[in-house]
């Protein structure tokens, strides 16, 4: 496996950008300007994309990730016709750009992360469609049970609900720690919330939480084995590992019903609970606590999902069988 | 009673050598609908047994001890009384006239249900021995979707990855989805190559790996 990298000719200007952001997100840039967002964006690779134009010939297959960064942006129309486009899109305002109406037509193929991604793009993209698959990602099964006395450090006390990713309010988790706090407020302090991952913001924490910051791998694990259930605020996501994770140890989740992706996979799993506003949260985490049988059910249920199609084995199937079968439609000798 | 109806099933050109073994499940399954009922639940007058056993005669004395009075009450019994017990009770009567039509249709919807039902169960037990996999599992639907030369099914493939950043220690999301499926491919034997950037922040995305090839990774 070789990695080729290439330097990176102009850093991001923040400032030009965020304003050349609100200018071509409110729909009043031209299309020159919107070509232009994406090179202010970066990386800036000049070099990438004039190299993807003289080597087209000698791979089979391009698999771009990210539409909303350049080397996507730029090159995959340098490759169109053995280009496959991972978009990982999310419902934010670069996806309303006008230029990508032809840029997603123009790919041989599309992976998507889930079906609301495609629903997603397919609204916004001229048609013809091109062929797509959803895949996503894959996820591992459960690794080897940790000691418990590692949480007892951590000073995390059974039952806890547990909050993984980034402590960002663009993930919801300021709105959780709301939620949370209006629960304990009614219901007293009968479960602990606990937040594992990097803090970007300092957040008020209320009673019956515990913000944990970056945690090792051993404890991330271990608090999966022993969270009664796994709690997804954010708003916007493109495929939530954390919540595959979860269903993996065969836990339930509880999500924010706003995110379409988390409330589709959560359906389509029977694996948990959604929640639309304080009232919702303090209903669902209630019944989650008091009915420990559905729990371990739509645990079992997530379980059976996440095997089903999200073991590793099953994604690089499916992935390499739709590189094939995209592959098979480009006629023998054009490059 | 099963030779009767096959023979005039025959007679009529209906006959399907499967009938009888049809009928018989139905009727089984209605057995059991019935057996199933708890006895005493019918009020309805027809089951109590003939009609005039139980119908009040209608020929009454309009008599009475008292005077004036007595007059009165007589014939407000009479005039109001009676007759809106009687109008009562055929309103009544013409109701659950109704409703034993209606009961009647419902069961021979719930019969021709049955019946399908039974012949659907054949058709399956019939279909079962010579396919035992007619619905296979989803996982294993995918890959089956068009069987290829073997030869050309196992040739590794030339794949080059494009993603703004690259690296072991690159956080977020789609990095380790694009790593994740480079270096897995890789493993099953495919020539794969990233291009990327020499950056690892995306808010500077400042220089920070040597460009060019740095060797073989992993």
């Amino acid at each position: 496996m070789k990695v080729l990298r290439f330097q990176v000719a102009a850093e991001r200007d923040a400032a030009f950008w965020h304003a050349h952001s609100r200018r071509v997100f409110a729909g009043l840039g031209s299309a020159n300007d919107e070509r232009r967002w994406f090179q202010e964006s970066g990386p800036y690779t000049p070099a990438l994309i004039e190299h993807l134009r003289e080597n087209k010939s000698r791979h089979d297959l391009f698999i771009f990730f990210s539409y909303r960064y350049y080397p996507t942006f730029a090159g995959l129309k340098e490759v169109a016709s053995r280009a496959i486009l991972v978009p990982t899109a999310e419902e934010d305002p670069a996806i309303r750009l006008a230029v990508l109406r032809e840029f997603f037509t123009l790919p041989l193929g599309i992976i998507h992360n889930s079906m609301e991604e495609h629903a997603l793009i397919r609204s916004v993209a001229r048609p013809p469609f091109p062929a797509f698959e959803v895949i996503g990602s894959g996820v591992e099964e459960a690794g080897a049970r940790v000691d418990r006395r590692v949480l007892d450090r951590l000073g995390v006390k059974r039952p806890y609900v547990l909050c993984l990713g980034r402590v960002d309010p663009n993930k919801g988790s300021a709105a959780l720690l709301s939620h949370f706090a209006r629960y304990v407020e009614l219901e007293g302090e009968s479960i602990q919330l606990v937040m594992a991952g990097p803090s970007v913001i300092e957040v008020p924490v209320p009673r019956g939480a515990l913000v944990l910051g970056q945690v090792s791998d051993e404890e991330r694990s271990a608090l999966l084995q022993n969270m009664h259930a796994l709690v997804a605020p954010a708003p916007f996501e493109s495929l939530s590992l954390a919540l595959l994770e979860a269903w993996m140890h065969g836990r339930p989740a509880l999500v924010n019903g706003h995110c379409k992706v988390l409330k589709g996979q959560v359906g389509r799993a029977n694996g948990g609970l959604y929640f639309d506003n304080a009232g919702e949260f303090r209903e669902a985490l209630g019944y989650l606590l008091t009915n420990p049988g559905v729990a371990d059910a739509l645990g079992r249920q997530g379980q059976e999902y996440a095997r089903r199609e999200y073991a590793w084995p099953v994604v690089m199937e499916r992935l390499e069988s739709f590189l094939r079968e995209r592959l098979s439609t480009i006629p023998q000798g054009s490059g | 009673m099963d030779q009767v109806r096959l023979q005039a099933r025959e007679r009529l050109g209906l006959a399907d050598e499967r009938d009888g073994e049809v009928y018989a499940q139905v009727k089984k399954v209605f057995q059991a609908a019935h057996e199933a009922l708890s006895p005493g639940t019918p009020f309805y007058p027809q089951v109590l047994g003939l009609e005039d056993d139980w119908e009040v005669p209608s020929a009454l004395g309009w008599g009475t001890h008292r005077g004036r009075i007595g007059a009165l009450i007589v014939w407000v019994k009479k005039r109001i009384l009676f007759p809106l017990n009687r109008w009562l009770y055929s309103y009544t009567w013409h109701n659950l006239h109704r409703q034993q039509k209606l009961n009647v249709l419902l069961l021979s919807a719930v019969e021709s249900l049955a019946v399908s039902h039974a012949r659907l169960r054949q058709e399956i037990d019939e279909l079962r021995p010579r396919a035992p996999q007619a619905i296979p599992p989803k996982a294993t639907e995918r890959p089956a979707k068009e069987p290829r030369p073997r030869s050309k099914d196992s040739e590794p493939l030339k794949l080059a990855f494009v993603v703004d950043r690259y690296g072991a220690d690159v956080p977020g999301g789609s990095e380790r989805h694009c790593r994740e499926f480079a270096e897995r491919l890789a493993g099953r034997g495919h020539e794969v190559t990233v291009l990327t950037s020499c950056a690892r922040d995306y808010v500077t995305w400042a220089n920070v790996f040597p460009p060019g090839r740095p060797g073989m990774v992993r």
